[in-house]
This record gives structure tokens, C-alpha cells and sequence, in this order.
């Protein structure tokens, strides 16, 4: 095509020259076409008017406006420009990324692991502290607690329920529950079940109703009312084949018949009893008969959903205002006075409270992670820049812009940053799986955790970010450097500006490595300490299982004959050493607690201890040492003197100047007889290993006022005690075939299990930690050996002036060891400010516990110097001849 | 046919305009009305979904005039169904601009 420049310009044509003008911001690769077009269509019009001369001026003025337009379409072709220049970029990036597969390999990884983790992490923490709990309005749902003795919490009573529930006007609805294992029978084989036994505002207060059938009704709530029950869909397909006609039919629960009149809707997650898959009501006596009955145990859990535009604050003044003014109506026994208010949580807080430190630490870990890995890719790019500053040179020699370079740059660590998004999903994928497997038991909302639309979401935002922070330094970095040494940029000179930037941020890199390595020093040497705790009794050999009567068939006769016949018959089991029963087991969970009296006492005042009911020969086979007076034995039954044994803590809380062998003490209800101290034996931990609980009382089953319908067997087996599972189970079917055995495991993993959230974290911390020190040993090596290959030349010279070897090597590795002792003094410095946050999860050890920090500086100052070893070699073998010959 | 969505009434008036035998963007600015601000925009987009082409004239004529060759622009078949689309959709589109058959062919191409 022509490209001529019009003839007949003698004139002064301004629509011409507005074209010329606006051509310049036209894309360059159009800009040609772009002005003959617009040229020859204005010269074209000239030409069919008349001369230029002879125009007159709305002739003019016309091809002036005409011209003007021009620079809309102008403006509309800026797209092609941005367009055209992106491709380039990236193009030109992959190759620049394809030229290095090394340094691309290694980038890609180092980012795939950070995103990867933070991704993993991010997807287990979000459903449980940041999302929302799956109810509708579910920032309404609130629970309700007791005062305990010395301001614990503690459950409330189901008195105290039916007064706030009666007087309350800030809640739609309240509802108070406890757990429930009721035995389903039927033409299967019998199951336990998980459930709860709730007042009829259960469903309403989490807002879900039943998919098929009905809510319970709130007058079939009352003391003998009619047995319903709500099952899980779960359940409902297990055993019933997903069959409609479920709703209205009967089964057999704990041989009663119970009629099914909801089933509850897939979707359902029911975070304060998440295994339960029936429910029923709750049936207790609203008249409150006496302030012996169970009506006035604290025994029950509260909750409530608030009315709309009510804040939890006001319900909470309501509940105070409520529990200072009593009123005629409502009688309150001096246990549920209610003198100290109530204390009043979001659902979200109850159910995140115990697990919120342990995860935000794990998400700070993975953060920290994250910074390492994104530092130690800016520092390979910062390298990789430095081997570009001829390249940029030239580019800016042939006028290339410097936003066009910055872009460029920075095009290239997002691609990077996006390649490694992509391979961190598959890091995430499997650190998922990895995460469910390892979830403590004790994490709510556990089967949230998966990879969805937040969780990319947060992966994409992640990548691009970081894609962007790990490119600005280098990328302004090389934009900026000189154009005129950079042309002479060939040689390896040393480059003042930019090793001091790495040199920083190797610095830091360090740093959060250090803060990382003394976290997890922490909380191992908190494992270590809890470990080291003795839990009372000796846990090797022992195996344990809960057994149960369930039925109309059992009274207290057969209950207490059935138990010693299973007894009896584990301990016919080959391999069993002895075999004992007790009401609760220790660690297991259990937490059954009464409150004790002693005879003389002032009656307000009492204790609070852990009851177990054991057979005789428990103390011995578990290990529980005697301090004084007697166990208890086969001689303690119902018709001899009441005897009860209580703990070492116990008789030094009551006791601490006096025989407590002898005394009297009422144990429970205050209307209860009184048993005589024959023994004192060790502690024993029952809620975990941490916990300072160990007031107990130990009584025989026969003299215990009340039958156990569950216990627990305890088993010493002479070899491994998991061994003789099936045989045991087998010995007790064969005395009833139809009760069933759960929660079968060995004492020893009831202990790793009291550990398992701070193990979960340890977990966590020291893999993050272990990928920490290895790329914070790369990132020195990395530095100091781009230092070495930039010094080529001055340790040449100094060679060639006579330097030794040694003192070569000496020079390279004292640059490492200031930079490694610059960010370990950092490092210990943010360790010693943030590791106190993370106190709830220390145990036995300070969170500036100086042996930790010790130890971490060293470990950290010996890897360093590892990694300064192999550039600081390659410095002494440099030939002075060949690296003088280097310009 | 058309998956790009509904032409703009602007873009309609154009290919309406290309189809009465207006191929070069001024004519089609006085034949239409619209501004050269509107009308080349317009013709680029329409270039770029592949409803129009465009060509150079032969240099001859433009040597004639002494000026560089002009660009014209043709309907291609998808360009010319979208345009049937659009009469159904502006009913009034094709009485809108006068027929080829009642003007002269102004220019002839190269």
C-alpha cells in the first residue's frame, strides 16, 4: 500500500495537522494505516469541494470537526495497544522463565509450597472461625452458662431453664439439652446411637426444621408425655432405606417404643452434639417436685436464639435483671441461686472457643510460611535481575519506557506466582486430605473442611498477590539501575544496591524462620512436659471399653449381675491379667462430678469432687498407689458399713493437719447417708493431663445409692493389650449377646488422645518450621553465592596480591555468619514479642523459655554456616588469572 | 446467528448504510448523520467481530487526486446477517437511508 504524504500541504490545513497530532498516541503497529486512512478520506473531501482556498469556512470548519472525531477513534484503538504489549510481555516472559528452567523450577516450588500450606490451612480454619455457622441468622443463636464455685462455668439446671424461659422477653426461643446413647434394637443387630435429649425449642433455637414429618410440640414436653423421636437423614437411609413411611412408624429404643415423627434434612450440622442422629424430648417434671430431683442437677446445656434486633449485650442485662430480682413464683435452691448472673456467648464463640488459639497460631504459621517462600523467590529474582542489567540496559537504550520494564518484570513472578498457584492447589489438595486425617477430635466442624468456592477464591487473591510483592523489588530494582554501567554490565562487578537488598532480606527471611523454629521448640518441649506428667496410674498394658445395659429388662438386680458376670468373664480370657469396672474412666472424657459434704461442716459449704464407682479390685489393677488406711474389697457391699476412699488432694484440701481415715462425708444429695474415709490413694488425672482436677471419692458399686447402667471394663493384659479386643468382646456377648461395647481403645491412647489439639498444632508448627530453615538456608546460600560469582574479580585481585585461601574463605563465610547473626538477633527479638500469644498452648514452659531460644539460635547458626560453606569453597578455588582475564 | 449479542442501533445504521453501497467512512458519516467520532469506532468494532471488511482503493485513483489511496469497507455474509437481524429488530432501519438504486454509484472501487 502507498503510504504518501499529501501534495498539496502548502497551506496551513489544521485538520490535517490535528491528525498528524492525534496519530501519535494511535498503537505504532496502526499508527500508519491508521493516519492514510484518515488522511485520504479528509484530502479525498478537499478534493470534491474545491480548492483549499476557495472553501468557505463551513467547509471548514466541517473537516475540522470531521478531524476531531478522529480522536475518539484513536482513543478506541488504545486497546490493541495494551493488548499487543501484554502478549509481548508474556511471551517474552515464558521464554525469560524457560531460559532458566532451574531458577523457574525452584521458584515455582518454593511458591507451590507456601501457597499450597496457606491454602491447606486456610481451608480448614475458614468454616470454623470465619464463616458463619450453617443456621439461618445464626449470629442470633447464643449459649447460656452457670456461675460454678470460683467463677467456672458450668452447666445450668433445668429449674433455672424454666424460669428464664418463662420470664425472658429478649429470646424467640430457648432450649436446654444433654447427651443421649440410646440402644436401637430391632430386625438389624442392635446399635448405639449418639443423640440428644432436648426441650422442644431445640430445633427452633438452631433454626432448622425437620425435612419430613414435624417439630416436637411443646406440650408433649412434660414428665411422662409421649415418646417421639427426630432421626438424621443419615440414620434414616441406614436403617430404614430412605423409606417415607418411617414418619409415624415405632422403634425400639432401649426396649422402648419410640415414634419417629421427623427426619431432619441432609444439609443438617449440628454443631453442639456433632456425632448426635436422634433426638428426643427432654420429659422433665416442670412442677419441680423437690430440690432433691434431677430437675435441680447442673447437668443441662442452654441455648436460645435472641428476637430479632436484639444484641447480645441487651439479652444479657435482661438475664442479669432476672437473675437479681426472684421472684415469689420461682423458688432457686442456693446451687442455682443465680447470685453471680449467667454468662451469655454467640453459638460461633461457644463453638470455636476452645480451638481459636490453636488455629489462628497455625494460620499465623502458615503466613509466616508464606513470607519466607515469597522472600526467598524476590531474592532468586533479584539475582536473576542482576544477570539481567545488560538486557534492561540495552531496552532502555532502545527507548523502551520505565513502566514497560516494571510491567514486564512484574508479568514474569505472576506468571511465576500463577504457576505456582497452580501446582499449590495440589499441595492444598493433598495438605487437606492430610488435615482431616489429623484433625483433633475435638474440632468443631471438622467435616467442613475442603477445598470450595472460598477457599479458591483465597488461593486466586493469594497468588496474584503474591505474584505482585514478590516482583515489585526486583522489578523496580532493575528499572532503575544505571543505564550506562549497565551496558558495561557484562563482566560480574560487584552491585552495591542490590546485594544490600538481598543481603536484607535474607535477613528477615532468617528472622521468621528463627520466630518459627522457637514456636514449635515451644510447644515440643510443652508435649515433652505433658508427657512427662504421670496420670495417677500406669497406663501400659491397659486396655479399656465402655459397657452397658440398656433396657427394660435390666433393673438393678440384673444390671449389677450382669456386670459381674462380664467381669468375671474377661477375666477367664487368656492373656487378661486382671479385668476391673469403674462409673467413669479416666481421660476418657468423662466428667462426673458430685458434690461432697463432710460430717461437721457447715452445710454451704462443700466440695466438688470426681466420683467413682469401682469394683474392688480397680486400685490395683490400674496402679492407683495407697498413701493410707485400706482399699476397698469384696467385703464393702450394701449391707456392711459404708466405706469410701477418697484422693490424695482431696484429704490434703480438707485434711491438711489431720487423720482423714475415720471421718464421715456425705457423698451427692444432701439427703444422702454418710460414708466412713477407710483410705487415701494418688491422684489421678481425669479431664486431661493439663488438668488441676483430682478431688475424688471412690466407692464399691454396691454401696453407691444409685446403679450404673454404663461402665467402664479396664483390662491389664500380660503381652499387648489391643490384642485381646476380640476375645474380651467376645466373653461379655456371650453373658447377653444384645448390650452393646463402644469406645474400645488402650490407655495409651487415651493419653495421646488428651494431647491430640496441641499435637495437632506441634504437627503443624514443626513441618512449617522444618520448610522455614531449609529455605532459609537456601535464601544465605543463594546470597552468598551470587556475592561469590559478583566478586569473581576482587577475589581474584586479592589472590593475586597474595591473599591466602584461608583467609578468602574467611571473608566469604564472615559475610555469611553476619548476615545469619543479624537475622537471629532479629528473629529472637520477634520470637520473644509474638511467642507470648501463643501461651494457651504451652504447657509447663515459658514463652520465653531462654533454653528454646538457645537452642533455636545454634541450630539455626549451624545450618547457616552449612549453607555458607559451599560458596565460601568456590571462593577459595577461583583462579586469579582466569577471573582477572573476567573483563 | 448472531451469538454476539444485539448491534447497537448506531452499529446498525452503519452496516445499513455499507449494504445501501456507502463504503467509505465519510460517506457514511453524511449519509447517516453521525459523527466521525461515532461512526469510525463503530466501523473498527464491527471489523473486529467480522461483520466488515476492509480494503485499500487502487492507488490509480488516488494518484488521480494526489492523495493517498482511501480505505473502504465491505459487508461480509456474517456482517450481512447480522444486518437482516437487525432490520427485524428496527423495522425502520431500511426506509431509514436512501436505496443504492436511487442514487448514482458515487465512486467506482479500484
Amino acid at each position: 500500500m502507498l503510504r504518501s504524504t499529501p501534495a498539496r500541504s502548502r497551506y496551513l490545513k489544521p485538520h490535517l495537522w490535528l491528525i498528524r497530532a492525534i496519530g501519535v498516541v494511535v498503537p505504532r503497529r496502526l499508527r500508519a494505516d491508521w493516519r492514510q486512512e484518515w488522511e485520504a478520506e479528509l484530502l479525498h473531501r478537499e478534493y470534491k469541494l474545491a480548492d483549499w482556498e476557495r472553501l468557505n469556512w463551513t467547509a471548514k470548519l466541517d473537516l475540522l470537526a470531521r478531524s476531531l472525531g478522529a480522536f475518539w477513534d484513536a482513543l478506541w484503538m488504545q486497546s490493541y495497544r495494551w493488548e499487543d504489549e501484554m502478549i509481548q510481555d508474556f511471551r517474552f516472559g515464558v521464554r525469560m522463565l524457560l531460559k532458566k528452567p532451574g531458577f523457574t523450577l525452584i521458584a515455582i516450588f518454593t511458591l507451590a509450597l507456601g501457597i499450597g500450606a496457606s491454602t491447606a490451612i486456610f481451608s480448614a480454619v475458614n468454616p470454623i472461625l470465619f464463616e458463619p455457622l450453617p443456621y439461618p441468622n445464626s449470629e442470633r443463636t447464643a449459649m447460656m452458662w452457670d456461675f460454678g464455685p470460683n467463677g467456672t462455668r458450668q452447666e445450668v439446671t433445668f429449674g433455672t431453664y424454666r424460669e428464664l424461659a418463662e420470664r425472658n422477653s429478649s429470646f424467640e426461643a430457648i432450649a436446654v439439652m444433654k447427651s443421649w446413647q440410646p440402644t436401637l434394637t430391632g430386625p438389624a443387630e442392635p446399635e448405639r446411637l449418639n443423640g440428644q435429649r432436648v426441650s422442644a425449642g431445640y430445633l427452633r433455637v438452631l433454626g432448622v426444621p425437620p425435612a419430613l414429618g414435624r417439630d416436637f410440640d411443646s406440650s408433649d414436653d412434660r414428665l411422662n408425655g409421649p415418646k417421639v423421636a427426630i432421626i438424621s437423614e443419615g440414620l434414616w437411609q441406614r436403617r430404614c432405606g430412605g423409606d417415607h413411611a418411617i414418619i409415624n412408624s415405632q422403634i425400639k429404643l432401649d426396649d422402648n417404643s419410640f415414634t419417629v415423627i421427623g427426619v431432619m434434612p441432609n444439609a443438617f450440622e449440628n454443631v453442639l452434639a456433632p456425632s448426635a442422629e436422634i433426638w428426643t424430648l427432654l420429659q422433665y417434671d416442670s412442677t419441680l417436685p423437690s430440690l432433691q430431683s434431677r430437675e435441680w442437677g447442673h447437668h443441662l446445656r442452654m441455648a436460645g436464639r435472641l428476637k430479632p434486633g436484639i444484641r447480645t449485650d441487651q439479652a444479657k442485662q435482661e438475664l442479669d435483671l432476672i437473675a437479681q430480682s426472684q421472684s415469689a413464683e420461682f423458688t432457686r435452691p442456693a446451687w442455682a441461686s443465680m447470685k453471680q448472673g449467667l454468662i451469655l456467648n454467640s453459638l460461633q464463640e461457644e463453638v470455636t472457643r476452645g480451638v481459636k488459639p490453636a488455629l489462628l497460631a497455625v494460620l499465623g504459621a502458615v503466613f509466616l510460611v508464606l513470607a519466607i517462600a515469597c522472600v526467598n523467590v524476590t531474592n532468586l529474582l533479584l539475582a536473576r535481575g542482576a544477570q539481567r542489567r545488560g538486557e534492561f540496559a540495552v531496552r532502555a537504550a532502545l527507548g523502551a519506557a520505565r513502566t514497560r520494564m516494571v510491567r514486564q518484570l512484574l508479568t514474569e513472578s505472576v506468571l511465576l506466582a500463577l504457576l505456582g498457584g497452580a501446582i499449590g492447589m495440589l499441595v492444598a489438595e493433598f495438605g487437606v486430605q492430610a488435615l482431616v486425617a489429623l484433625v483433633p477430635p475435638g474440632i468443631p466442624r471438622a467435616s467442613a473442611i475442603r477445598l470450595d468456592g472460598a477457599v479458591l477464591a483465597f488461593a486466586v487473591g493469594m497468588t496474584t498477590l503474591v505474584g505482585v510483592v514478590v516482583g515489585l523489588v526486583p522489578s523496580l530494582h532493575a528499572s532503575r539501575s544505571d543505564l550506562h554501567t549497565g551496558l558495561q554490565q557484562n563482566s560480574l562487578r560487584t552491585a552495591g544496591g542490590h546485594q544490600l537488598t538481598r543481603r536484607v532480606l535474607v535477613v528477615v527471611e532468617v528472622a521468621l524462620a528463627i520466630v518459627l523454629l522457637v514456636s514449635s521448640g515451644l510447644l515440643l518441649r510443652s508435649l515433652q512436659r505433658l508427657f512427662a506428667i504421670s496420670p495417677g496410674f500406669n497406663a501400659s498394658h491397659l486396655l479399656t471399653m465402655q459397657v452397658q445395659t440398656s433396657g427394660r429388662r435390666f433393673d438393678t438386680d440384673t444390671t449389677r449381675r450382669f456386670f459381674a458376670q462380664a467381669v468375671e468373664a474377661a477375666r477367664r480370657v487368656p492373656g487378661v491379667a486382671a479385668a476391673e469396672l469403674t462409673s467413669q474412666l479416666p481421660l476418657s472424657g468423662e466428667l462426673d462430678e458430685y458434690g461432697v459434704h463432710f460430717e461437721g461442716d457447715d452445710p454451704n459449704i462443700g466440695y466438688s469432687a470426681l466420683r467413682y464407682s469401682v469394683s474392688p479390685g480397680y486400685f490395683e489393677t490400674m496402679g492407683i498407689p495407697l498413701r493410707r488406711g485400706r482399699l476397698l474389697t469384696t467385703q464393702d457391699l450394701a449391707d456392711k458399713p459404708l466405706a469410701v476412699v477418697i484422693s490424695e488432694s482431696l484429704s490434703k484440701h480438707k485434711f491438711p493437719d489431720q487423720d482423714p481415715l475415720g471421718q464421715r462425708v456425705q457423698l451427692g444429695p444432701s439427703d444422702g447417708p454418710l460414708h466412713t474415709i477407710v483410705g487415701v490413694v494418688g491422684d489421678v488425672k481425669q479431664a486431661s493431663l493439663a488438668a488441676a482436677q483430682s478431688d475424688a471419692f471412690y466407692t464399691t458399686p454396691d454401696q453407691w445409692r444409685f446403679v450404673d447402667n454404663v461402665l467402664s471394663l479396664v483390662v491389664r493384659a500380660r503381652g499387648g493389650a489391643a490384642a485381646v479386643t476380640p476375645q474380651i468382646r467376645e466373653a461379655i456377648w456371650s453373658v447377653d449377646k444384645d448390650q452393646p461395647i463402644v469406645r474400645v481403645a488402650t490407655m495409651d491412647e487415651l493419653l495421646a488422645r488428651t494431647a491430640a489439639e496441641r499435637r495437632f498444632a506441634l504437627i503443624l508448627f514443626e513441618a512449617f518450621a522444618l520448610v522455614a530453615l531449609v529455605l532459609a538456608a537456601t535464601g544465605i546460600y543463594g546470597v552468598l553465592s551470587g556475592s561469590v560469582s559478583e566478586r569473581t574479580r576482587e577475589i581474584g585481585v586479592r589472590l593475586a596480591l597474595g591473599a591466602q585461601r584461608g583467609q578468602v574463605f574467611g571473608l566469604i563465610l564472615l559475610q555469611g555468619v553476619r548476615l545469619t547473626l543479624s537475622g537471629v538477633g532479629l528473629g529472637l527479638l520477634a520470637a520473644w514479642s509474638v511467642t507470648r500469644f501463643l501461651t494457651g498452648l504451652f504447657y509447663g514452659v515459658s514463652a520465653t523459655d531462654p533454653v528454646i531460644f538457645g537452642i533455636v539460635a545454634l541450630l539455626l547458626t549451624v545450618v547457616a554456616l552449612l549453607a555458607c560453606y559451599l560458596p565460601a569453597r568456590r571462593a577459595t578455588q577461583v583462579d586469579p588469572l582466569v577471573a582477572l582475564r573476567h573483563e | 446467528m448472531n451469538s454476539r449479542g444485539f448491534l447497537s442501533h448506531s452499529a446498525a445504521v452503519i452496516l445499513q448504510a455499507l449494504a445501501n453501497g456507502y463504503q467509505y467512512g465519510f460517506d457514511i458519516m453524511d449519509i447517516t448523520g453521525l459523527p466521525s467520532g461515532t461512526v469510525y469506532p463503530a466501523l473498527r468494532r464491527l471489523e473486529e467481530t467480522g461483520f466488515v471488511d476492509s480494503k485499500w482503493e487502487k492507488p490509480l485513483i488516488a494518484q488521480r487526486e494526489q492523495r493517498p489511496p482511501r480505505k473502504y469497507y465491505v459487508l461480509t455474509p456474517d456482517g450481512e446477517e447480522a444486518l437482516a437481524e437487525a432490520v427485524k429488530r428496527y423495522r425502520l432501519l431500511e426506509s431509514l437511508l436512501p436505496h443504492p438504486s436511487k442514487i448514482k454509484p458515487t465512486r467506482q472501487r479500484g
